[in-house]
C-alpha cells in the first residue's frame, strides 16, 4: 500500500512520527525500533545551550497516562550536531529539530543555527512546554506571542516550519491561525494538559514542580477534539498529538482532519510501538478498501 | 537491549511484602547491577512498566524479587504461571569488574541486585540488612552464603543477627571496593561513615528506562561539577564521590 502523506511542506513515507520528548534524541529508540520505518522523528526540545532540566521527582504514572515536569533537560545545540546527528542522518526518515528558548530570540538561534545542516528537514518551535515557567505559562496561550516566535523564525529559514501548540488555552483556534498567519507550515497539537499530583499524607506534590503535563492515551478524548476543532477552522495542516497507542488510534485523529501524527507516551511503555501502530494503521486501512491514508484525512462525518 | 516476550514461571511469595518472580524467556545476557523494565499489564493500564534489579539469570529466565509498594507490584504479585509478561531487558551500567576483595552491603529490597553479583565472586564479605528476620531471604539465594567469607544479618527489631542499622555494623576489614545497595537513607549515610571505595546502586522512579524520557535524572558529579544524568542508561550504579548526597 502506499503510505506516503503531505504535510507541513514535508513528503513523509508514512504518517507515523516520533513526538519530541518521548523518543531522546532519535537514537536512543533504535536498539528497539527500526527508524528507517518512521515517517520523522521530532528530536528532544533543543535550546541553543545545555539544559539541566527540572529536579527530581519528574514522572509520576496516572490512569492510562503520566505527569512529567522534566523541564527540557537537553545537550543544547551544538551538541545535538556533533553528536547526534551524524547518528541520525544514516537513517531513512526525516529529521525534524524541536526548537526551545526561554527568551523569544533563542528560539531563534536553534533554528538559525541548525537550518544549515542537511540532515535537518525541519522545525518544530516548542511554544508550549508546560514545565519551564512559572505557573506552566508559554507562548502556543497566547496569539501574539505565538506570532513573533513564528514570524522570527519564518524569516529565518526556508525549511519547514512547524509550531508545536498547548491545549493550555482558550484560544487554540486563534493562536493556530496567529501562526498561520506568521508562516508556519502545520500546527503540532497537543502538548502536555496542564496537571496536578499531591500526596495527601505529606500535603505535598508528588513532583518537583506544582504543576506538570499528562500524556498518554488518558488524553486521547481531550485531543481529537483539539484537532478537529483546529482542522475543521483554520487553513492549516495539523499534526495531531495525544494518547495515540494503536494503529485505529491513528485513523482516528487523521479523519479528524490531521494530515500526520505524533507517537508519544506509548514509546515509553513499549520503545517498538511505533512500527506495531504503523502495521495496524495499513492493515485497518486494506481491510475496509482504502488505498492510501490520504482518502481518509478529513472525511470525517460528523454525528 | 530489548523488548522480550516472557512467560511467568514461577511466582513465589516470600513474605507479606516481596515475592520471587521468575521469567522465562530468550533474554540477552544481563550484568549485575543491570535491570529491567517489566510490563505490569498487556493493557494500557497501569500505563508504564516497572523496573526492577535483576537477582538471577539462567540459561532462558530472569528472576527478580520484587516488594510490593504500590498498585503496580501488588498486581505483578498475582500473575500466574503461564502468563504471558513482556521486559525490556537488560538496561543501565551496573557493577564496574572485581579485583580483590568486596564488601556487599545491602539493605531490604537493596539486597537484589547483589544477589546477582555474589554468583559471579567468591570471598566476599556480606552485610545484609532487613527489618525482620521475615525478610531476610538468604535461603531463596543459597549462593549467597556458599560463595561468601563472612555473613553479617542486620535485622531492625533484631529478630535475625545484630540488632539495629545496617550502617551501625559495616564489618570491619580491608576492602578493594564496596557494593551497596538500599534505600536512600542507608546509602547516604554508608557513603558518610564507609572510609574506601564504594559504588551505590540507586533506585529512582522512571518512565521509560532506556533513557528516551530524561525522567529518572539523578544529579552527580561528571567532568567537575554537577550534572543531571540519567539513572537508567549512565547508572543504576554510580560510584560514592560522584553522587550528590544532598538532594532528595
Amino acid at each position: 500500500m502506499d503510505t506516503r502523506v503531505k504535510v507541513g511542506g514535508l513528503d513523509l513515507k508514512n504518517p507515523i512520527i516520533l513526538a519530541s520528548g518521548t523518543a531522546g534524541y532519535g537514537v536512543e529508540l533504535a536498539p528497539f525500533l527500526d527508524l528507517n520505518r518512521v515517517g520523522a522523528v521530532v528530536v528532544k526540545g533543543l535550546y541553543p545551550y545545555e539544559r539541566e532540566g527540572n529536579p527530581p521527582p519528574r514522572v509520576w504514572e496516572t490512569p492510562c497516562g503520566l505527569l512529567n515536569t522534566i523541564g527540557l533537560q537537553g545537550v543544547g545545540m551544538e551538541k545535538f550536531a556533533r553528536e547526534y546527528l551524524p547518528r541520525l542522518e544514516k537513517y531513512d526518515t526525516r529529521i525534524i529539530v524541536n526548537a526551545c528558548g526561554e527568551e523569544d530570540e533563542e528560539y531563534l538561534r536553534v533554528v538559525d543555527y541548525l537550518q544549515g545542516f542537511d540532515a535537518v528537514a525541519g522545525f518544530e518551535l516548542n511554544l508550549s512546554c508546560p514545565n519551564v515557567r512559572e505557573g506552566g505559562r508559554c507562548p502556543a496561550m497566547w496569539p501574539q506571542w505565538s506570532y513573533e516566535i513564528v514570524k522570527g523564525a519564518r524569516g529565518l529559514t526556508h525549511k519547514p516550519l512547524w509550531a508545536k501548540l498547548t491545549p493550555n488555552t482558550s484560544a487554540l483556534v486563534e493562536v493556530a491561525s496567529a501562526c498561520r498567519e506568521a508562516g508556519a507550515d502545520a500546527v503540532s497539537l497537543v502538548n502536555t494538559y496542564l496537571g496536578m499530583a499531591v500526596d495527601f499524607r505529606t500535603r505535598r506534590s508528588r513532583l518537583s514542580t506544582l504543576f506538570a503535563g499528562l500524556s498518554g492515551p488518558a488524553i486521547k478524548p481531550l485531543a481529537l477534539r483539539a484537532v478537529y476543532t483546529v482542522a475543521s477552522s483554520v487553513d492549516v495542516d495539523v499534526v495531531g498529538i495525544g494518547g495515540i497507542a494503536s494503529g485505529e488510534d491513528v485513523l482516528e485523529f487523521l479523519l479528524v482532519g490531521a494530515r500526520a501524527v505524533q507517537i508519544g507516551s506509548i514509546n515509553l511503555r513499549e520503545p517498538s510501538a511505533a512500527e506495531r501502530i504503523l502495521e495496524e494503521a495499513v492493515s485497518l486501512l486494506q481491510q475496509e478498501g482504502y488505498n492510501n491514508f490520504n482518502e481518509i484525512i478529513g472525511r470525517f462525518e460528523g454525528v | 537491549m530489548k523488548v522480550v516476550p516472557g512467560e511467568v514461571l514461577e511466582n513465589r511469595r516470600l513474605s507479606q511484602d516481596f515475592f520471587l518472580l521468575k521469567i522465562g524467556g530468550d533474554f540477552p545476557p544481563a550484568e549485575p547491577g543491570q535491570f529491567a523494565m517489566v510490563s505490569v499489564s498487556s493493557s494500557l493500564e497501569p500505563f508504564l512498566g516497572r523496573p526492577f534489579g535483576i537477582a538471577m539469570q539462567e540459561r532462558d529466565a530472569l528472576i527478580f524479587l520484587v516488594k510490593i509498594v504500590g498498585r503496580g507490584t501488588a498486581m505483578l504479585s498475582r500473575r500466574r504461571r503461564g502468563e504471558k509478561i513482556s521486559l525490556v531487558t537488560p538496561l543501565g551500567k551496573g557493577f564496574s569488574p572485581i579485583q580483590g576483595r568486596a564488601l556487599l552491603a545491602g539493605g531490604g529490597s537493596g539486597i537484589v541486585p547483589l544477589v546477582f553479583l555474589a554468583s559471579r565472586l567468591s570471598g566476599y564479605t556480606l552485610v545484609y540488612g532487613a527489618r525482620t528476620r521475615r525478610e531476610v531471604f538468604l535461603d531463596a539465594f543459597p549462593h549467597l552464603q556458599e560463595r561468601a567469607r563472612e555473613v553479617v544479618v542486620v535485622t531492625e527489631d533484631g529478630s535475625l543477627g545484630k540488632k539495629g542499622l545496617l550502617t551501625r555494623h559495616i564489618p570491619p576489614g580491608e576492602f578493594h571496593m564496596a557494593y551497596v545497595s538500599g534505600p536512600w537513607a542507608m546509602m547516604r549515610e554508608f557513603h558518610r561513615v564507609y572510609p574506601g571505595k564504594a559504588e551505590f546502586s540507586l533506585e529512582t522512579r522512571m518512565a521509560c528506562g532506556f533513557g528516551a524520557c530524561f525522567g529518572c535524572a539523578v544529579k552527580v558529579m561528571r567532568e567537575g561539577r554537577e550534572r543531571m544524568v540519567r539513572a537508567c542508561v549512565e547508572g543504576p550504579v554510580f560510584k560514592g564521590e560522584e553522587i550528590i548526597w544532598t538532594q532528595g
